[in-house]
Parts: C-alpha cells; structure tokens; sequence
C-alpha cells in the first residue's frame, strides 16, 4: 500500500526486525499449475510525441522461459472522443502504431479485434501536473548514507489526481510501480522518494523519472500490480490487477500525459 | 475448616453446602474444584471461577469429597440437618514426585459434563512447555491442542476450527484485549506470572459468552497470596520478569503485581551507530490485582493490566501501541444458592504513529475503547438445576485514525469520525441434570447491537462508490441487529469410562477487524456492523465421544465439527483500508464452512506426562467476485495439524520436555501464467489459495533444574532450544527470475527462525 506513507515505515520496521533474527532464503521447488495463454494488450496514449503505440502479446504458463509471443494480424483503432478514428498499422510483429498527439481532457477508446473477439478499453487523459524537480533524498542507517532520487511536484486542490512514476537508473527500468493518489495529500506541495530496494545510488548513476498523470482506472491498475509485489511477508493475497481491458485480456489502456526528467548523480 | 452457621430448614428437607474453595498455602480460590457427596453418585459440582460453590441434599450424614488435581483430596463427614457454610482449603500436592498434566476437576468431570470444546490449560503444563526465547506465553502453548493453530511464526493470532484471528475473543479478568500480541506478534500480551487460569472454548461457549464466532480464551489474574508476602521473578535472554504478592489483611484481602519487560533496546543505546543508538525496541505488561472480603457475602476485586510496545528507527519513525484494561467487581452471595456477580470494565487499545522525516511529517492516532457493565447469576436451585442468567451491555468507541501533519508537510491533517456502538445481551443457561446419566447445558444469548451516530453514514454500490448518504444526530440509531444465539450441550454417559456429546450453538460478532495482509499489524483497524457490514453469524454442530483409560491415567477424546459461518469478510483487489473514511467500500462479502475431527490422548500422571492432538480439517470459503464465485480453501485451510507434548520427571530436580508440531502448509496464491508489461515479466492468477505453502513443522526441547530446597528461597533454571532440529519453514516465498537464466521463474522462500537456544533463571521468596 504504497499510497500510504505509513504502510512503508512499518514494513521497514518489520523487516528490520526480522532480520535481528536471521532470516534465511533458498530456492525450493513448487508444483506449479500452468495456466493457458491469454491475450495481453498494452495501449499508451500521450500528450508526447506524435506516434501512440498499442502492443499485444500472449501470456505464457509459469513454468515457460520469458518468450512472450507477439500477436500479429490484430485490427487496432483508437477513438477520441472528438468523434476521430484513427486507425494503428502493425510496424513489427505485436507492435501496432498510429500518428497524433494526445490531448489532455479527450476520452480515447481502444478497439482490437484478434482471434475472433473483440476488446475495447476507454482512458480519459487528465490535465498535466507539473513535475517540479528531481533531486536526491538521504537516509542515514548504521552510520551509512544512502541516496535515494526524489520528485517534487505541487497537487492541484480540490480535484482528485493519480500519478505514475517509472523510474530508471542507468538505463534499467525500475521493478517498481510508483502509483500514487492524493487522498492524504490533495492541494499538497509533494515530495515523493522513489526506492527501488534497498541499494542507494552511487555517485556517476543516470537518473531518469517519466511522471505520468493518469485516470483513476488505470491507478488502480498499476496499484494492483504494485501490491502483489511481496512485501517482507505482510503481502496482500496477490491478485490479477482490474484491467480497464473488456472481455478478459490481460493489460492496460492508459491516455495519460507524461514528462521526463533526468540527471547523473554527482 | 468448619465454619457452621444457622439455615433455614428448606421445604423439601434440602439442605444447602455452601463456601469457597482455596488453596491452604496462598490462600489462592481454587477455580474448578470438585465437590462432592459420595453416598449420592450423581451428586457433584464444580467452584465457580471465584472458588465458590453450592450443593443441595436432603437430610442425612455424609462424606464430602473435595479434590482438585495437583492438591490432596480431602473427605470429610457432615452431618447435614440444616444449611451448612463449609469453606475448604486444599493443599497443594507439588512435593508428590510426579508432575500432574490435567488442568482441573474431579477424575471424570471431562465425561459427564455436557461442556464441549473446552480446553483448560493449568499454568504448570506452560511451565514445562518450551517456547521461543523461554517466555513462557499462554497464548502459544494452547496453540498445540487439536484444532487450535498457530497463525504462524511471527504472529500471536490463532486460528480455531477454521475461523479467523478475529474471530476469537481475548479476555483477562472479563475484559476485551484487543491486541494480544507484543513485537509485531512475536510474544502475546500475557505474562504468565500473573495468569491464574486458562479456559479457551471452541465455538460451543456457554451463554454467558458470545461477541465472537470462533472461540473465547478466558483468562484470569492471580488474586495474590492471601497468608504471606512473596516475590518471585525471572530473568530471561530477552526479558526480566518480577511479581510480588501478599495480603492486604491477612484472610480478608491480598493484592499481586506482576511485570515484565524487554530489554534488547539497552543494547542498542550501546551501540555507536547514531541511527541504532536513537531506535527503540521494547515492550513491558504489567499486571495488578487486589481482592478485599468486606464481609462473609461480598467480595471485591480490583484488576488492572497495562502493556505498550515501542518501536522506533532513529528518531523519525516510532510506532507505539498499548492495550489497557481495567477491571472492577462485587462478588455478591444474595443466599447460599444464589451467587451474583456485578463487575464494570474497561478495554482501551490504541496506537500512535509518528514520522518526522523531512516535509514528510505526521502523526497517527487510532484507539478503540470499551466502557462494559456485566450483571451475572448462578443459581443453585437444587441438585438437578443450576441456572445461569445475566446482562452485559458494552458501549464502543473506534477512532479509525485520525491524521495530523504540519503546515509543510507532503500529507495533510485528516479527522476519520470516530464510531459508536452500544452492544447488548441478556442469557439464561440451565444446566440441567436430567437423568442418572444425561447432563444437559441449554439456553440462549441475545444480542443487540447497534450503530450509534453521531456521523455521516454511507452505503456503496458494487463499484465502491456512494450511493446514499445521511448524517445522524449524537446517540440516534443508526442501525441495529438483533441476534438470538441458543446455545444447547447434552452428554450421556455410556458407562464409567465412557460418554458421547452433542452440542449446537450459534455466535455473533459485530466487531470485524480488517487486516488484508498475510501477518497482522498493530495497525489493523476494528469496524463496527453497520449498513453495508453485516453482523457475522456462526452455526456450529458437533459430536464427541470421551473416554478415560487405565484407571484414568489416560484421557481420550474426539469431536467432529462443522461450521457455516455467514456475512465473512474479504477485500476488493487492491483494496485501501487505511485513512479511508469509505472503507466499507473495500469489503467483499460470503460465506464459509468448515468441518473437521479433532482427536486428543492426553497421559495425565506418571513421570512421564503429555498428550498428542490430531486434526484433520478443511476450511472454505464462498465470495462473489473471488474465483469465480465457487468455494476455495481459507487461507487457514489446514488439511493434517499434528501437535506432540512431552514432560519428563526424571528426578525431583530434573524435568525434560518437548513438542513437536507438523501442519499441512497454508492455502496460499501462486502465479499459474506470466506476462509482459512494460517490459517487465508480471504474473498471472487462475485461483484463489490454489497451491500450499511447503508443510510445517518444528520440534523444541527443553529442561528445567529445580534449585535445591531451602525453606525461604526457591529456584530454577529453564533451557530451551527453539526448532531443535533446525528446520527452515517457509515464512514467505517469492518469485523471481532465476539468476543463472534470466528466462526462467524461479521460488524463493524466506525463512524466519532457525534453531534458537535459550535460558531462564527462575527464583521465589
């Protein structure tokens, strides 16, 4: 529950403690059931960029390699709500493009028809919140200073807002899904830190954030992933995140509004 | 002993035995004792849990039977031509060689009383049971009966007969603790210096229970040694522990204190680290009670307990919480038949959160606070008919959480309305001598229960979004259930040996504790019934089949069970249950069922002491909106529960002891697919709890060498090996690519507690 602040703290302090007590891993075997493939669609719309990208892909059983075969041959359409159809052609195997620039305020909906079904998805894209600035927070433990990168930005009162961070240090994308509400910070001048485990950086590490602004949907959507990450063994049952996708195709279709920012650790 | 006073010559020529019952050393009443009239085979009862009890019979001479186990018997002849006031004092047999397991009663009390499901835990068998760091803890050693489990390693909560940590009602000295558990769940509340008596009923509890579904733990204080003044206390690899007791007036009143604390963080302060130095990590109980006779018909108790944890990384972040309870009663004798107890009470459970990091500063209030009065009766109308009734009217008070942060902080100030309920029941229970060998408990609880205002209150669509919304005056009504509960036992005594039992009974619980992660925190927040909530309801059958072996050295038993449990709780996907004044509109709710049979063999004297449990169970549960709308094994679906207790005398000075336990691992979801998002392999659910944790199991052995004797001064040292063969139980597994390939998901599974020696040095004077 990363959205609330306490939640962390507490994780941290179990944690800490668990580990007074020598905690040991190891790699055991589980019987896994495999599960048959689904349909996986991933649907961006920005206010970047003129080119909006939609890919499809399957989902394989557990026990597979990493091989996620691509699917070809889909009808893809985005709708915006200004009444426009634009029409996705496929560029390589699963990855389907289209040229326009979202708009903040527009409602985009996602057609695909595949395999003889048809999946749609509707994401509203919100008005952008300004990222502030990136800069660096320290924490002292065990007479240590770890460095952790940081967002400043200032929630608008009186709307409800939903973000989406995803950063990358040296060029290797996060596992973790910065997605945040302002229920406890609405009107807020916010400083969020972005921890990607335990390891601070190091001085000479490239910094990347994209801060996204994105609709109540698909928050719920990156929160549910976020929550069946395992957190020191007070987890949630973990669960399929709810997917604004129709008809049971696992994925996402987000318009959202997205800015970058970047700097090397000095 | 013989305390003779005047009666009235009843109309039946029925003559009444009246008194109490105590230990002759500390002048400690004795709960549980048995008394009986020898020429009258059916004749027989029990102290109630002030000692005191009530016999009927008509004219005659007689030789009374008192025994208690661990105490010598006493017989002694009355001559019964009026109403007599007999209090009788047992001497405690613990110079005998031998270590007596059995909590109480006469040598067949467990065959022909109607009462199933109990399990009484005597305060010498914890004693001998080895725990983790050699804090002897109550809480933990009822956990290897049949069908009590352990919640696991790392939490206090317990699961009986496939309901939910929350659905078993703690109380000390009749009040509610609402967290039992210290450290995140490492050690329970309860310091077993000052614990007199266990009684834990699984689901078939007597009327004058009720507020939860799966069991009542009834526990109760030590009144303090009545004849002298004496302490004694430990000193342990985690925590000291000192008790003093004595009377206030000798034979008329005695109090008891009792605490214990932790000091791990002393060590910490040595440290050189400036993060450590500044972190806390502790907890302390303390624990008080005094007793005063005002005269020969009343008496009154004063009991009080208080706990708090600390817990604090450096000096910007420090979670505290503490339970405290707070206990006031009048033992009232209206006649020799007619025993009242009147007692009010006071349950506060409350934590504070404080982070100072910078700009990210806040505060975290939440307590959850009862103001209870309870009148209870116990009626001895005659040898056949012991009656019970009683009111216990609760007032509830939750502070969900209320949040406040400075003007520079990222969080803002946020006031979560506190809740009121006011929750009341009245019972009456018969317990009925119905024939020369058919005992019968039956009555009933009702139970009101209402949501108070003031507040705004909100009903949600299956969205999770409001639908209508009202706001309520201070004290209105906002809704109310209202639930009979019968309650019905019988036992039929096949033979000397041997008896069968049946029992149904049905439990309320209009407090709901939601917790949506694996292990529970301090933090977990209490709901009330209400619009959306409703009160959850329990039915529980069951049969049993008793027997005693070997001229009672032995004790066997087995019960089968099977509950429905109605309006059960669980959470939408990625539920907010925290700061959420809306959330009821994280709730999902079902039904569940469990059944299962329990079988217990129990070796109650001999040198040689213990008993085996074994439970065969299944536990499911039944949501819209969670795997398809079929059934699926709770999380605390356990399929084998094995638990092996053994204490060995091997002299007068040594004593060994050991448990085992194995348990079928918990039902647990596992990924069954994966896929890629954003580049990242993500994984893929098909069912709820469909795979199981890897089994269970642990065996911990201990010993304990009495000091020499010496007439003033006592003491002992207790050794321990926790997980003596060092078994690495899974305490989470996770997945992950597999280091050597990439492409490959592989399962890492996190292990708790390794083997874990410890020592305790024990002293009394």
């Amino acid at each position: 529950m990363k959205n609330n602040p306490c939640q962390n703290r507490i994780l941290y302090s179990l944690l800490a403690f668990a580990m007074l007590l020598l905690s040991c891993k190891k790699v055991i075997n589980i019987d896994f059931k495999n599960a048959d493939a689904l349909p996986v669609i991933e649907g961006n719309v920005t206010n970047q960029g003129t080119s909006q990208i939609v890919k499809i892909s399957k989902s394989v059983a557990i026990t597979a390699t990493n091989s996620f075969p691509a699917v070809s041959g889909a009808i893809v359409t985005i709708t915006s709500s200004d009444g426009k159809t634009y029409n996705l052609t496929e560029q390589t195997a699963g990855t389907y493009l289209t040229n326009f620039r979202g708009q903040p305020g527009k409602t985009y909906q996602l057609n695909v028809v595949t395999g003889g079904k048809t999946y749609t998805a509707t994401s509203t894209m919100p008005s952008p919140v300004l990222l502030d600035s990136l800069g660096l927070n320290v924490l002292t433990v065990f007479n240590k200073d770890y460095l952790y990168p940081e967002v400043y930005y200032h929630d608008p009162a009186g709307i409800a807002n939903y973000y989406y961070f995803i950063l990358s240090v040296n060029g290797v994308p996060s596992n973790n899904k910065f997605a945040y509400n302002d229920d406890l910070n609405d009107g807020r001048i916010i400083e969020r830190q972005l921890r990607d485990g335990d390891e601070g950086l190091v001085s000479g590490d490239r910094v990347a954030v994209e801060m996204q602004c994105i609709d109540k949907n698909i928050y719920n959507y990156w929160n549910g992933l976020d929550q069946n990450q395992n957190r020191g063994g007070a987890s949630t049952t973990p669960a399929n995140p709810s997917s604004n996708i129709s008809n049971g195709a696992l994925g996402y279709f987000s318009a959202h509004t997205a800015q970058q920012s970047r700097f090397t650790i000095p | 002993m013989l305390l003779l006073d005047g009666g009235m010559i009843s109309a039946q020529n029925n003559f009444t035995i009246n008194g109490t019952v105590k230990d002759a050393q500390t002048g400690e009443t004795l709960i549980g004792a048995t008394i009986k009239l020898q020429e009258i085979a059916t004749s027989g009862v029990t102290s109630n849990s002030y000692g005191f009890y009530s016999l009927s019979a008509g004219k005659g001479v007689y030789h009374l039977r008192i025994s208690y186990t661990g105490y010598q018997s006493i017989l002694q002849t009355v001559d019964l031509n009026r109403n007599l006031k007999l209090n009788l004092q047992l001497t405690s047999g613990a110079n005998l060689n031998e270590v007596t397991v059995n909590g109480r009663g006469k040598k067949d009390e467990a065959l022909s009383s109607p009462q199933m499901g109990l399990q009484a835990v005597s305060m010498d068998e914890i004693k001998n049971v080895p725990v983790l760091l050699g804090e002897k803890d109550v809480l933990k050693t009822i956990q290897l009966l049949p069908g009590i489990k352990s919640a696991g390693e790392g939490n206090s909560g317990f699961y009986v007969r496939g309901g939910t940590s929350d659905q078993n009602l703690i109380l000390l000295d009749e009040a509610t603790v609402y967290n039992a558990s210290h450290l995140l769940g490492f050690f329970s509340t309860f310091n077993s210096d000052a614990i007199k008596d266990v009684n834990l009923y699984k689901g078939n509890m007597p009327a004058q229970y009720g507020g939860r579904l799966a069991s009542v733990v009834d526990i109760k204080m030590n009144d303090g040694n009545q004849k002298e003044y004496t302490a004694e206390g430990g000193i342990g690899l985690i925590a000291s522990r000192l008790k003093v007791e004595g009377p206030i007036v000798k034979d008329r009143g005695s109090f008891m204190i009792s605490g214990r604390r932790t000091y791990a963080d002393i060590f910490l302060g040595l440290s050189s680290d400036s993060t450590l130095k500044q972190s806390s990590l502790y907890f302390y109980d303390l624990n008080a009670k005094a007793n005063y006779r005002l005269d020969d018909k009343n008496t009154v108790y004063l009991s009080a307990y208080l706990g708090k944890d600390a817990l604090g990384l450096g000096n910007t972040f420090n979670l505290n919480w503490s339970n405290q309870t707070a206990t006031l009663r009048l033992n009232h004798l209206f006649s020799n038949k007619l025993f009242s107890n009147t007692t009010l009470i006071y349950s506060n459970y409350n934590y504070e959160i404080t982070n100072n990091n910078n700009n990210q500063d806040f505060k975290v209030t939440s307590h959850i606070r009862d103001m209870e009065f309870k009148e209870d009766f116990q009626y001895y109308l005659n040898d056949n008919h012991q009656i019970r009734l009683g009111l216990d009217a609760v007032h509830h008070t939750i502070a969900p959480g209320n949040i406040t942060s400075s003007e520079t902080s990222s969080i803002n100030s946020k006031n979560i309305e506190e809740r009121y309920g006011a929750d009341v029941s009245a019972y009456v229970s018969d317990e009925w001598h119905a024939a020369d060998r058919l005992n019968i408990i039956y009555g009933i609880r009702v139970n009101a229960f209402s949501l108070l205002g003031p507040g705004t209150f909100s009903t949600y669509n299956a969205e999770g979004n409001v639908v209508t919304s009202a706001v309520f005056g201070s004290g209105k009504l906002v809704k109310t259930y209202i639930n009979p509960e019968p309650r019905f036992a019988a036992s039929y005594r096949l033979d000397a040996v041997s008896s069968v039992k049946a029992s149904y009974s049905r439990n309320t619980q209009n407090l709901h504790l939601l917790s949506n992660s694996t292990s529970t925190l301090p933090t977990d927040l209490w709901i009330m019934s209400s619009n959306n909530v409703k009160t959850e309801i329990a039915d529980q059958e069951a049969l049993g089949y008793y027997r005693n072996l070997k001229d009672n050295v032995y004790e066997f038993s087995t019960e089968i069970y099977y509950k429905s449990m109605q309006n059960q709780i669980d959470y939408k996907n990625a539920a907010q249950l925290r700061a959420n004044e809306n959330v009821e509109s994280q709730l999902l709710f079902g039904t569940g069922r469990a059944y299962g049979a329990e079988f217990f063999l129990k070796k109650k004297t001999g040198i040689f002491t213990g008993w085996l449990g074994y439970t065969l169970s299944r536990t499911e549960r039944k949501f819209d909106g969670i795997n398809n709308g079929n059934y699926y094994p709770a999380k605390q679906d356990r399929t084998h529960d094995i638990s092996a207790v053994g204490i060995y005398k091997i002299s007068k000075r040594w004593t060994l002891s050991g448990t085992f336990v194995y348990s079928t691992g918990n039902a647990i979801t596992f990924p069954s697919g994966k896929y890629n998002v954003s580049g990242q392999t993500v994984f893929y659910y098909s069912e709820r709890n469909g795979y199981r944790m890897p089994a269970y199991h642990r065996l911990d052995v201990g010993a304990t060498l009495e000091g020499k004797p010496h007439p003033k001064f006592h003491s002992s040292w207790t050794f321990g090996l926790y997980n003596a063969y060092d078994h690495h139980n899974a305490y989470v597994i996770e997945f992950k690519d597999n280091p050597a390939d990439a492409s490959r998901t592989e399962a890492e599974q996190t292990a708790l507690f390794g083997i874990i020696p410890s020592v305790t040095w024990n002293f009394k004077f």
